[in-house]
């Protein structure tokens, strides 16, 4: 104690050193004792030495500071110590450290406070308590880390010091090392752990604790004391069982919270679940698209509280939007807007095109569309959502739900939203279906309406008769099938072009008298339906005044709104129109207009029928009215082309113009040979004295009509001067002379008289004057029939053969028979060519019909046929070439031939048959048959033709023919033919001819045809000759040897002969082998015949002899001299002919051998 | 055309020594000359010393044939072989070849047998 009163330490315990780690010295230096004191137990500290110096021995418990920092709670006890006169002179202190005891006090209290965490609601409650139940009486630092990671409520206590620790051991709201190790390990120990710490600042004990229920972290309490060591394992143990506590509040609080979470979900799971069959509900009530829309579209607002919304679906094309129902938009807008493509950046047109909902939800989002600003509909929507309306794969419109702030949508909302947009589709697709059944119904409905009404009409129109009829029908069906107010019909003026008001109905009288007539450019619906032959529709007025600017005003005033306008076609031409007019505006749908025009055709064809049954009414008419008359002109021509005589017939028609006219006398004038006219028929007239006249050309009536061409009629021959005249003298008055004309010359003159005076008016000299034409033609038709007639057996008779040709070993007959009551020529023929071969062409043909035209196409035929045959042409060749030329020719006759190429020397007969009847062939003992081979179409017909080859034996003969002689009007063909084979009981021609005529035909020899027959006979053969057409080639030569071999041997020649003949003939082949030229199929012929002991060799070819050259040639000529007895070459124009005789008998024939 | 006919000739050829034989048996006539030709020149090799032709079975031969011998003995003699003919005396044969004069340019024989010896001995 110092005097001044102040306290100087002046001895310390090592005890003291030991736990605060200062020496007495070292106290000094920091300012004396009272310096150590924690500076929250100073002002203790400070009344306790006060109640020392005031001699009251005294203890407190005081925090020190540490010289490491650390702090200790001391028990200092002091004990003052008197002088003699009581005054305090000395303070014996004692210090005990009682941390431990402090701390264990601490910690007892700490659990003490546990309690406050049954009560916490809520985990993070739970966890926010934590730290301070342990801060500052347990510890420094209290800090929870959550399971996540994150640090979560912590305190600090003492000052700076705990708050510095936590910095060093939380950096961004999580832990760092050294403490997130710690944690690591605590968390992976599952218990709590004591860490020693040091970090840059301090050192520290670290007692981490999980906070453990069950096998759940709910997160880490971590407990820090300053300095090493300071945990005991009780205090580790008090906060361990805290950390257990606290886990098991976090737990229950959580699970608390989770049970109400759940209950709440639960809750609205259910409304959701409540709010869909609301809407499933309203749906099913819903019937139309729209109606489902509209429902759809209240209970997604009900559900979400939205301010505003619409339904838009997808239209059938695909393309555009249209707003099928919309509610909290202003109704106006929304019309407007109606539709809008598919394509534009709207919430709706995005979700209905990707099939995902739009959730713009925030004003932000909201502004990420900027067009929906523009169109103007939504304004003061805050947040949207645009839900796809799905339906199978692809949505088919969408949902849009506007919102007056932002709002949040939970995902269950989302999905409730989704699910109402899904029943939407579901009850559209539904109501679509429905709709379109209704429509199919409604549609067939109609449909079966307009088909009855156009049958009604079509039954109307076909009553009418007549055009009047038909347009009044007209009129009145067109009301009744379109239920128009007014109905017209104008028609295009004959003359003028316009177009006239011809009927009209429904419309206030005198309304249309302005527009009766419409020029063809009127500016109005029917002269452009005239002008285009289109129909036109005006649907409204505004649609009227668009088109017919000029005539709208009018058509304003007649009340009427709309107008269908029809072109009605007379004979393929626009002749008028039928209007429609409606007192409302229509829309013309194309079942309307597909009506009207049905119906308009239904009634231009009525309107077409009954002009023509008009006009051939018409026609009729007059026909009866001239039909006497015309009749008794018509008998004049029955008569001209009969049997009658030429004389017969002037007379004949004379007697008809007498009696049509009611004449009394009447006369043709004809010209005689020197050309002045002769009465050459009369009536009512003196024959005796009409037998002299001779009118010359020129005077008198009948002279000057045949002068002048023109007729003249006589009033009264009495009144003037008329010359002499037969008529006058027979007491005639009225005189009417008409010329003959017949292609522009006058033929004759015709005269009629009458007793009576000017008897003949206008009419009557029509019919004269048209008898006179008859009467003309007739004679002009005589005329040229007796010349065509002479002309056409002139033809003919020059065509048909005077003699047949004679080719050896052949034998023929032909006939030509005229039809025997026709006067007229037919067109059969026939004909008979030897070729320069040898060989024989026979040809018959028929051109049907007759006259002129038949022998002129016979006569071009035949003379081509000829020039083909010559040529060399097989049958078939040449008739493809004539097919080829009657094509080319163009002639209307159907022809028909046959023609045969006869090789008498062997009887190849080649064959080739157009149309025509098949030949007979008659064998050498009388057996007959048909040649059926070789047929093919008549001439002109393109065909390949084709050819037979037949054989006719020797002795036996081909029959041709044409049809006359088989064909009866009587009796069939196959008759025909069956009496022609079995007429032909002979092989020789002429009686074979005469044998079929006589069969064919009956005794008094009429035919209703024209008949030609060609018959041609192959020769037969005798046994001492043999006769072969060879071909030209060297192969051909052995066989033609043989068969002179076997001549020689029948014969009995010599062996001696036979090698010589053999050899000269060879040679003489050898030669006409090498001469032939020209056609491959060249041929020669060998002819071999013995005659009185001698055998004559003839070998005929058609080449010319030609020497031979080069060495070792010319042999032939040669041997054949040094052979046999007489050599003969032969050179001709049409070929070479070898001639070689040599006598049989071979001793008599002396060889130079 | 028929059936095929049988070749018009035949001819058959040996090799006696250096000289070849040949028969000609049918008729030789325009068609087939040529080719009997070519059959006889085929069938004598360079080193023959000739040709010798057995006629005596021909039935036919006509100025074709007699050209083919002409032309055979003219190439036969340009290689310098020889060449006989066998033609009995009296047959028709013979009497072509002296009517042609075919005598002159090359030597007829009775037989075979005498034209063989006939080339053999002119070596």
């Amino acid at each position: 104690m110092l005097e001044d009163g102040s306290l100087v330490r002046r001895w310390v315990s090592p005890t003291f050193t030991r736990i605060t780690g200062y020496s007495l010295d070292d106290a000094a230096a920091v300012g004396g004792w009272g310096e150590l004191v924690h500076p929250d137990d100073r002002a203790v500290a400070r009344g306790r030495i006060e109640r020392l110096l005031a001699g009251e021995p005294d203890a407190v418990e005081i925090r020190v500071v540490c010289k490491n920092g650390t702090i200790v709670w001391i028990l200092d006890r002091g004990h003052p110590i008197r002088d003699a006169s009581g005054r305090v002179v000395r303070i014996l202190g004692a210090a005990r450290d009682i941390t431990e005891f402090r701390r264990n006090e601490a910690t007892l209290g700490v659990l003490a406070r546990t309690g406050e965490l049954v009560v916490a609601q809520t985990a993070d409650a739970a966890l926010r308590l934590l730290p301070g139940i342990l801060v500052p009486d347990a510890a420094e630092l209290a800090l929870v880390v959550h399971a996540d990671g994150r640090a979560g409520p912590r305190a600090t206590g003492r000052g700076a010091d705990g708050t510095a620790l936590e910095r060093r051991l939380v950096d961004a709201g999580r832990p760092v090392e050294p403490l997130a190790g710690a944690i690591a390990r605590a968390v992976e120990a599952g218990a709590t752990r004591v860490e020693e710490i040091a970090t840059e600042v301090t050192e520290a004990s670290l007692v981490v604790a999980p906070l453990l229920a069950g096998a759940t972290v709910h997160g880490v309490l971590v407990v820090g004391r300053l300095g090493r060591g300071r945990w005991a394992a009780a205090d580790v143990a008090v906060v361990d069982e805290l950390a257990r506590r606290a886990a098991v509040a976090v737990e229950r609080a959580r699970s608390t919270a989770l049970a109400a979470a759940a209950r709440r979900g639960a809750e609205r799971a259910a409304e959701r679940a409540r709010t869909l069959q609301a809407v499933a509900a309203a749906l099913s009530r819903a019937v139309t698209q729209e109606q489902v829309a509209r429902a759809c579209l209240a209970e997604a607002i009900l559900a979400t509280g939205a301010r505003a919304g619409f339904v838009t679906l997808l239209e059938d094309t695909g393309d555009m939007l249209r707003i099928l129902s919309s509610a909290g938009y202003d109704a106006d807008r929304v019309a407007e807007m109606r539709r809008f493509p598919l394509t534009l950046e709207l919430p709706s047109a995005i979700a209905a095109r990707t099939g995902r909902p739009v959730w713009a939800l925030t004003r932000r989002a909201v502004a990420r569309y900027p067009l929906v600003q523009e169109i103007g509909l939504a304004a003061g929507d805050v947040a949207w959502a645009a839900l796809p309306i799905p339906s199978g794969e692809r949505p088919i419109g969408a949902i849009l739900l506007a919102f007056g702030h932002a709002i949040r949508l939970p995902e269950e909302d989302r999905a409730l939203l989704l699910g109402i947009a899904s029943l939407c589709g579901q009850a559209l697709d539904r109501a679509r279906l429905f709709e379109a059944e209704q429509a199919a119904r409604d549609e067939a409905q109609q449909a079966a309406d307009r088909l009855a009404r156009l049958q009604r009409a079509t039954a109307a129109l076909g009553e009418a008769v007549h055009p009047d009829a038909v347009l009044d029908v007209v009129v009145e069906q067109a009301l009744a099938a379109v239920g128009a107010d007014g109905a017209f019909v104008m028609l295009r003026g004959q003359d003028d072009g316009a177009l006239h008001l011809v009927r009209e109905r429904g419309f206030p009288p005198g309304l249309l008298d302005p527009y009766a007539v419409a020029a063809e450019e009127a500016d109005v619906p029917a002269a452009d339906a005239l002008r285009t032959g289109r129909p036109t529709y005006r649907q409204s007025a505004r649609d009227y005044r668009r088109r017919h600017p000029t005539s709208a005003d009018d058509f304003d005033r007649s009340g009427f709104r709309a107008q269908a306008t029809l072109p009605l076609r007379v004979h393929g031409r626009v002749e008028g129109v039928l209007a429609l007019l409606f007192r409302s505006s229509r829309r013309f749908v194309a079942a309307d207009r597909a009506l009207l025009e049905t119906l308009t055709l239904q009634c231009s064809q009525a309107l077409e029928r009954a002009t023509l049954f008009d006009a051939e009414h018409v026609a009729r008419a007059d026909a009866e009215a001239v039909r006497d008359e015309l009749g008794r002109v018509q008998a004049l021509t029955d008569v001209a082309l009969s049997e009658l005589s030429f004389e017969q017939l002037l007379e004949t028609l004379l007697d008809r113009v007498g009696s049509l006219l009611d004449a009394e006398a009447a006369a043709i004038l004809l010209p005689d040979e020197r050309g002045d006219l002769a009465v050459r028929a009369s009536f009512g007239l003196a024959e005796d004295a009409l037998r002299q006249v001779r009118v010359p050309v020129g005077t008198g009536i009948a002279g000057r009509v045949a002068g002048n061409g023109v007729a003249i009629v006589i009033e009264d021959v009495l009144e003037e001067e008329v010359g002499p005249s037969v008529l006058r003298d027979a007491g005639m008055r009225a005189i009417a002379s008409v010329p003959l004309l017949a292609a522009g010359a006058t033929v004759g003159v015709l005269s009629i008289a009458s007793s009576t005076p000017a008897r003949f008016g206008e009419d009557a000299l029509r019919l004269v004057r048209l008898a006179a034409d008859r009467m003309a033609l007739a004679i002009a038709n005589a005329r040229a029939y007796q010349q065509q007639t002479a002309i056409a057996e002139t033809l003919q008779r020059s065509l048909l053969l005077d003699t047949l040709p004679s080719v050896p070993g052949t034998d023929l007959a032909a006939r030509y028979l005229p039809a025997t009551d026709d006067v007229e020529v037919g067109g059969d023929w026939y004909d008979a060519v030897a070729r320069r071969d040898g060989r024989l062409a026979l040809v018959i043909g028929d051109v049907v019909g007759h006259g002129i035209e038949a022998a002129a196409t016979m006569g071009m035929l035949r003379s081509a046929l000829r020039a083909y045959l010559l040529e060399g042409y097989g049958p078939a060749d040449v008739l493809e070439r004539l097919d080829r030329l009657v094509r080319a020719v163009r002639r209307g006759e159907l022809t028909t031939c046959a023609i045969c190429v006869l090789d008498p020397l062997d009887g190849t007969l080649e064959l080739a048959v157009a149309g025509h009847p098949p030949p007979v062939v008659v064998q050498a003992d009388g057996s007959a048959a048909l040649l059926e081979s070789g047929r093919g179409t008549p001439l002109g017909v393109p065909a390949r033709r084709r050819q037979a080859a037949e054989r006719l034996e020797p002795g036996a003969t081909i029959l041709l023919y044409t049809d006359g002689l088989i064909e009866r009007r009587t009796r069939g063909l196959e008759d025909g033919l069956a009496r022609l084979v079995q007429a032909a009981t002979t092989a020789e021609p002429e009686p074979l001819v005469a044998a079929v005529l006589d069969a064919l035909f009956p005794a008094d020899g009429r035919r209703d045809d024209d008949v030609a027959l060609l018959a041609a006979r192959r020769a037969e053969v005798p046994a001492d000759r043999v006769v072969q057409r060879i071909p030209a080639r060297p192969e051909a030569l052995a066989s033609a040897r043989r068969a002179l071999r076997s001549l020689l041997v029948r014969a009995g020649a010599s062996v001696e002969a036979t090698d010589a003949v053999m050899i000269a003939a060879g040679e003489a082949c050898a030669n006409a082998v090498e001469h032939a030229y020209g056609p491959t199929d060249a041929s020669f012929v060998l002819d071999a015949r013995i005659e009185g002991g001698e055998i004559v060799v003839i070998v005929s070819d058609e080449g010319s002899w030609r020497p031979a050259r080069g060495r070792g040639r010319g042999h032939g000529l040669g041997l054949m001299q040094g052979l046999v007895d007489d050599v003969a070459v032969l050179p001709g124009e049409d070929g070479t002919r070898v001639e070689l005789r040599h006598r049989l008998a071979a001793a008599e024939r002396a060889g130079p051998v | 055309m028929g059936a095929p006919q049988p070749p018009l000739a035949q001819v058959e050829t040996s090799i006696d020594d250096d000289v070849v034989v040949a028969r000609v048996v049918g008729e030789v006539d325009m068609s087939n000359a040529i080719e009997v030709q070519d059959r006889l020149l085929g069938a004598v090799p360079a080193s023959a010393h000739g040709l010798a032709i057995d006629l005596a079975e021909l039935a036919y031969l006509d100025s074709a044939g007699v050209r083919l011998l002409f032309e055979l003995q003219e190439r036969l003699s340009r290689r310098g072989q020889g060449l006989r003919l066998a033609v009995p005396a009296g047959s028709h044969v013979r009497r072509v070849l002296l009517l042609t004069r075919l005598d002159t340019l090359v030597a007829l024989d009775e037989d075979v047998a005498a034209s063989i010896a006939a080339i053999r001995s002119s070596v």
